[in-house]
């Protein structure tokens, strides 16, 4: 599975430097842009959340000066009423000026108050201002305000919010009221007596103050609580008391002044708790977790669309850096690609220095290879040439001496005529054979030589065999390699028909296509198919009479003069007789076309693939008889004498 | 070099692409969004019966961040003007529509059309198959539509209401009501609520040897404080609803009842202040709250998400006499009544 991965990964991956370089420049950028992007955001979460709570608790410190100077002020209130009215006045014989007194102390602060009240230890009503008729029996003295004033008597006392139970002012409403009780001394008759001084501050005077600061709209809320945790006030309490929503206050009322984590519900908030002086009362802040990611989604997108536009120009530019850089790579690698497919383009030098050293090296290797590939070629030539010359030296030395020995014979015989005749074809042959050192000559040419031959030959052997020759005269303008008909004609006379009685050859020439034929046939003995098989091909192979060399000869200088395409072809029966064809291009005989070829260069008259090509076994080279010139090369190697003679 | 090209383009398209889609959102994001209106049609919408409903809505609605909008009507709203109003707060793009339905035959179809359009709750009571008009006030057998083909409902339990109310005043008779006179009141006696209060009332004291000797149905408050003092003395009152215990309050603080102890259902601060005086001897609260909360909660669940189809639910009620009306665990029904 792993390898598999691995496979995939391997086929996906880019192969060119260009592709490579700009995707690590831009993996490499872009993950550093999304880590940076990740630490500023973060950064910025952070920071923002700080704020968020440090404005919190600010309002929240704010808000609690606000509310304590409320209470404060109701307390100074409470003060004036005991101090300024009640302590100034005898109940008995100054309740009107007692009246009036609360009266104006409730008009002045009438907006915050919702009445004041002075009863007696018992429960009774004192006086109240406004004005209102008592509801029957309130039943005061079991009402929290007032247990908790006669409970400690040297203290004021806030109570929670409450109805207002009773006064009936004849509205049919009732008002929300927070309490604030304190045992007063009465002065009823001369005699200091214990009472309960009670002022109704209105609740909606706290409710506002509260909803003031609860006007935001990212989910964090203020609320108000007693020491217990019993709500004084909280937007949602209606909602709190019906079980619709949970509030952790009870919890809460137990913190002291900071700011606490909480989780409620499954949602984790910050919770900033402010004690509010006197009262005990805790306003407490409450965070919930999404409040400080609102909004934050509008910045993360914002992050991300910077983000991105950062990553689309960070590829332009890597794409850019990277051409930059791979430019000069693929260029000089088209060069060296176009070398290679054998065109012979300037080696790419340009670029950074590495890139110049990079292109000189190669440009000087190539150059080198070019020299080294012409010396190649020219060795080959060479060597080819000597060959040539190699070859056709080993023919002379066999003739001249059998001609001679042919000749001596005559004399010695006194057939003068006969001698002089066949020195005089011998000075033929030998003209032809050397043709002023030309290796090509006409195919006439070298069809007098072949008869120049056969006369001295016909001589020697007494007539003992005849000879025709059957020649298109068409062919007798082209061009042929010197020298080839008459190691045939000399194995035909030694193999074939030397030694026998009717013996008879043929040589004949004509065109076909375009390519040249000749034949030299004989009704000699013939050979087996497996001698035929190995003639032109095995020079190692032992033979009676030494028969082959010469054929093996001939072949080869056709095939390195004219492409491994011609040469020899044997078709022998044995008791039947032999017939060696000659394949040849129809070529014309000119200067120029002989001077091609014999530079080797036959192709550029053939239309072929060059010979040197093929001599180097870049390109498919069948013989005549099937096998590759590689074979017939390994031949021409093992060197021998044409002829035993 | 073509794969090159190729791969910068498409790597540059798709960067693009998921840009231009953030931007978009982005965009999106940043346009100002106006909470979804829901309007509230109910009858008499400024009586201060509705005060704890409203404040219930106005709680869900800050909620669920909608704007809550309360359909301007008066005492005499018909049903033809309720469907009325309802056609032009759907024209006027209210995301969904909370009403109470009055008694009409035409009502129901009427209603279903408009909740194929809007999701639509019905609150207080089920819709009936007649008219008010068309209902005599003692017409015990107009029943209301079954549940499964009505429309989704936030109601108190009507019928434990009536029955409770009925239990009370036989624990305070300690069960002798042998030869007791009883007087009904009930306005919209059409209504399926008031219907079902009343047969839950009927049922528990059918056994209690009292006599209903009366029943005042009128939907007009007038009318009904005129028909009233008209009645026949009677040594229990009972008032099915907040508007004909106010209306028979008031003729007991005029002395109009002669004399009569007055019991009652009702959700304004004039009948607890009735209870608070000793002209109402016991008094039973739905809360209002609750059905305002919990409808709005439903209709906007069901404007957020595509196939939330909105829920019926009962809600509970709280039984007040006046030595329990001050204590605190009764202090918070005092809040919502009073906003």
């Amino acid at each position: 599975m792993k390898h598999r991965l691995l496979t995939s990964l391997r086929k996906i991956a880019p192969r060119g430097i260009q592709t490579t370089l700009m995707l690590a420049f831009s993996l490499i950028a872009i993950s550093l842009m999304f880590v940076m992007g990740i630490v500023m955001y973060l950064r910025f979460y952070a920071s923002s959340r700080q704020d968020i709570v440090s404005s919190t608790q600010k309002l929240l410190e704010q808000s609690g000066e606000n509310l304590e100077d409320y209470l404060v002020s109701m307390r100074q209130i409470s003060d004036a009423v005991y101090y300024n009215v009640i302590k100034e006045y005898d109940l008995t014989d100054q309740e009107q000026n007692l009246q009036t007194g609360m009266n104006l102390i409730y008009e002045a602060n009438n907006e915050r108050l919702r009445g004041i009240a002075l009863y007696n230890s018992s429960g009774s009503l004192l006086t109240a201002e406004p004005v209102a008729s008592q509801k029957e029996d309130p039943n005061v003295t079991r009402q929290d305000w007032y247990e908790q004033a006669v409970g400690e008597m040297e203290n004021m006392h806030f109570s929670t919010p409450h109805i207002q139970n009773l006064f009936d002012d004849g509205t049919l409403r009732y008002y929300w009221v927070i309490s604030l009780s304190r045992v007063v001394e009465v002065t009823q008759d001369g005699v200091p007596q214990t009472g309960v001084l009670l002022v109704d501050m209105d609740y909606a005077s706290i409710s506002r103050m509260m909803k003031q600061i609860n006007e935001t709209s990212n989910g964090q809320y203020y609320y108000l609580c007693d020491e217990s945790g019993q709500i004084i006030y909280h937007s949602r309490q209606v909602q709190i008391s019906r079980g619709l929503y949970e509030e952790s206050n009870e919890k809460v009322a137990a913190y002291k002044d900071g700011i606490y984590d909480d989780l409620l519900n499954g949602v984790r908030r910050k919770v900033i708790v402010n004690t509010i002086s006197y009262t005990g009362w805790k306003l407490v802040g409450v965070i919930p977790q999404p409040a400080f990611t609102q909004g934050m989604g509008s910045i993360r997108y914002f992050f991300a669309i910077l983000i991105l536009l950062m990553a689309m120009m960070l590829v332009i530019i890597n794409r850019l850096v990277s051409l930059r850089i791979s430019r000069p790579i693929l260029k000089l690698n088209d060069s060296v690609l176009a070398y290679e497919a054998g065109q012979k383009p300037r080696i790419y030098i340009s670029g950074s220095s590495e890139i110049r050293h990079l292109g000189r090296s190669i440009e000087a290797s190539y150059e080198q290879i070019d020299e080294l590939m012409k010396k190649i070629v020219q060795e080959q030539t060479d060597r080819r040439k000597s060959e040539l010359d190699a070859l056709q030296s080993q023919i002379n030395p066999h003739f001249l001496y059998n001609a001679l020995d042919s000749i001596v014979w005559m004399v010695e015989g006194g057939r003068n005529d006969e001698a002089a005749f066949m020195i005089s074809e011998l000075a033929r042959f030998f003209r032809i054979s050397l043709s002023k050192g030309k290796t090509i000559i006409r195919v006439k040419d070298e069809l007098q030589h072949a008869k120049s031959y056969m006369h001295i030959q016909k001589i020697r052997y007494k007539n003992a065999f005849s000879v025709s020759f059957d020649i298109e005269p068409d062919i007798e303008d082209c061009c042929t390699v010197k020298l080839i008909l008459q190691p045939i004609l000399e194995n035909a006379i030694n193999y074939g028909v030397g030694d026998a009685d009717d013996g008879q050859i043929v040589v004949s020439g004509r065109k076909k296509g375009e390519d040249l034929v000749l034949s030299v046939q004989d009704n000699g003995l013939g050979m087996s198919e497996e001698t035929v098989r190995y003639l032109l091909t095995d020079s190692t192979r032992v033979r009676s009479h030494g028969s082959g060399v010469g054929l093996m000869n001939v072949n080869q200088r056709i095939k390195l003069l004219f492409g491994p395409a011609y040469g020899l072809e044997i078709v022998s029966e044995p008791d039947v007789g032999t017939q060696v064809i000659v394949h040849l291009p129809a070529i014309p005989y000119t200067e120029e076309n002989r001077q091609i070829l014999e530079q080797g260069q036959a192709a550029k008259l053939l239309d072929r693939p060059p010979i040197d090509a093929a001599a180097t076994g870049r390109l498919p080279a069948a013989s005549a008889d099937g096998k590759t010139e590689a074979d017939g090369k390994t031949e021409a190697d093992g060197k021998e004498p044409a002829d035993e003679g | 070099m073509k794969d090159d090209r190729k791969l910068f383009i498409i790597i540059e398209l798709l960067l693009a692409v998921v840009t231009v889609i953030l931007a978009v959102i982005l965009f999106e994001e940043q346009q100002p969004q106006t909470p979804k209106r829901i309007s509230l049609v109910i009858q008499d919408s400024d009586a201060s019966q509705w005060a704890a409903l409203k404040y219930g809505m106005q709680m869900a609605a800050e909620d669920q961040d909608m704007t809550l909008f309360v359909v301007n009507t008066s005492a005499s709203l018909t049903v033809a003007d309720e469907l009325d109003t309802i056609k032009d707060e759907i024209s006027r793009g209210s995301a969904g529509i909370i009403v109470q339905p009055l008694p009409g035959s035409q009502l129901q179809d009427q209603l279903r059309q408009y909740a194929a359009k809007v999701p639509l709750i019905l609150i207080e009571s089920q819709t009936t198959g007649t008219s008010a008009d068309e209902q005599t006030a003692t017409d015990e057998t107009a029943a209301a539509v079954s549940p499964a083909e009505s429309l989704p409902v936030v109601e108190a339990d009507h019928t434990g209401l009536g029955q409770a109310l009925a239990q009370t005043i036989l624990s305070d008779y300690n069960g002798k009501l042998t030869g007791k006179t009883i007087g009904l009141v009930i306005s919209n006696a059409g209504s399926a609520a008031a219907q079902a209060r009343e047969a839950g009332f009927r049922q528990a004291l059918q056994t209690s040897g009292a006599d209903i000797s009366w029943t005042v149905a009128e939907t007009d408050t007038d009318r009904l404080e005129a028909a009233l003092p008209a009645q026949p003395q009677a040594d229990i009152v009972a008032a099915l609803d907040s508007r004909s215990l106010t209306t028979a309050g008031s003729c007991a603080a005029d002395k109009n009842l002669h004399g009569a102890v007055l019991y009652g259902i009702g959700n304004s601060t004039e009948a607890i202040y009735y209870l608070d005086t000793g002209l109402v001897k016991t008094l039973i609260v739905p809360d209002e709250f609750k059905i305002g909360y919990q409808s709005l909660t439903e209709i906007a669940k069901s404007i957020k998400r595509l196939l939330y189809q909105p829920q019926s639910q009962l809600v509970s009620f709280s039984l007040l006499k006046r030595d329990n009306l001050f204590a605190k665990e009764n202090q918070d029904l005092f809040y919502a009544l009073s906003q």
